[in-house]
């Protein structure tokens, strides 16, 4: 079914909301049933099939935009409406999620979008299959993150140093000391964050690490997205649970099943 | 010591700023609303966001609680 909106131009704009594999026959303008949008449609192209929806083109001028982006309540109903479509797709098929305001003109221009990158589109959709996103934090406290980086060789043997110095010395030595283990610190949180990052992505087909930093009286080691199969999360769960027990120190905190926003990149160069 | 975690920790607006905006695919063709500008406000309002939880996180030792539901909870 065909519904008004669907008319292109007269200030109708097609939102997406990511591409999907062409769930069987349809025809074009096609509603999608069982979505929290009823107006919800696609875009055949292929085997390919774009999640759409008509909006007017006013609501995401630019500058409307950048004047609403201040009420955070608008905000929080157009990202939540816009994972809500994409997460009630990925509960039954794999989905690769638009950039968030991805607006075209006409279902033609969609349909060229897609047939113009259907080779990568179809590559990245067949890596998603059966797949969520995780997304990770884990923190350390400071005395952990200290501990670590004063246990380097270097700072032990200053250490010995300044105690066995005469008191001149001995304040010189201490601040040589100092600058050691600051620079000790960071690389500390570099390698917690490492060991955590290498012990969850056992579970995951693809991880995407992030800048993390400082939270309070802890420090944020690790901020990360993984895509994990289906069948392996129990144990990617298990293991952000006991992350603790085998790298003392560390606390995990994570959001998900998510679809796979980090992972709907296209690789480098495709069309 | 890992602390017990729920199955599924709900995120806060952050956390679904931080997978929705920040990510996705991008297509050719005629986009009328920029990229650019979408990223934008995302990081300006990603500075307040985060200002925020810091504050809420440093008077309240829990970590990730808000009002938004998480993708399938």
């Amino acid at each position: 079914m065909t519904s008004d909106a669907s008319t292109d131009g007269a200030g109708r704009g097609w939102y997406l909301y990511g591409v999907v594999r062409r769930p069987g026959p349809q025809g074009q303008g096609r509603r999608v049933v069982g979505l929290p949008l009823p107006e919800i449609e696609s875009v055949e192209q292929g085997d390919l099939a774009a999640v759409v929806r008509p909006v007017a083109l006013s609501e995401f001028d630019p500058d409307v935009v950048r004047r609403r982006a201040e009420d955070v309540a608008w905000l929080e109903s157009v990202v939540q409406g816009h994972n809500d479509v994409i997460a009630a797709i990925h509960e039954n098929s794999a989905i690769l999620p638009a950039k968030f305001g991805s607006i075209y003109a006409c279902r033609d221009d969609v349909a060229a979008a897609l047939e113009g990158a259907q080779d990568t589109l179809r590559q990245r959709l067949d890596s998603l299959e059966g797949m969520d996103e995780w997304a990770v934090r884990v923190r350390a406290p400071r005395s952990a993150i200290d501990e670590r980086a004063s246990q380097a060789g270097a700072i032990r043997e200053l250490e010995a140093e300044v105690a066995a110095a005469t008191p001149g010395r001995a304040y010189f030595l201490q601040r040589q000391m100092e600058r050691h283990l600051a620079a000790r610190i960071d690389g500390a949180v570099a390698e917690l964050g490492q060991l955590a990052y290498e012990d969850l992505a056992r579970f995951a087909a693809e991880s995407e690490a992030n800048p993390s930093g400082a939270v309070g009286d802890e420090v944020e080691v690790l901020k990360a997205a993984f895509l994990v199969s289906r069948q392996d999360v129990e144990g990617f769960l298990a293991a952000l649970h006991t992350l603790g027990d085998r790298i003392p120190g560390l606390t995990a905190s994570y959001t998900g099943p998510w679809p796979p926003y980090s992972f709907a990149t296209l690789p480098e160069g495709a069309p | 010591m890992t602390e017990p975690l729920p199955a599924s920790q709900r995120a806060t607006l952050l956390d679904l700023l931080d997978r929705v905006i920040d990510h996705g695919v991008v297509l050719a063709g005629n986009v009328t609303i920029t990229v650019a500008d979408v990223d934008l406000i995302y990081l300006e309002l990603r500075v307040l966001l985060a200002a925020a939880e810091r504050l809420t996180s440093l008077s309240r030792k829990s970590d990730v609680t808000h009002d938004v539901e998480v993708a399938r909870d």
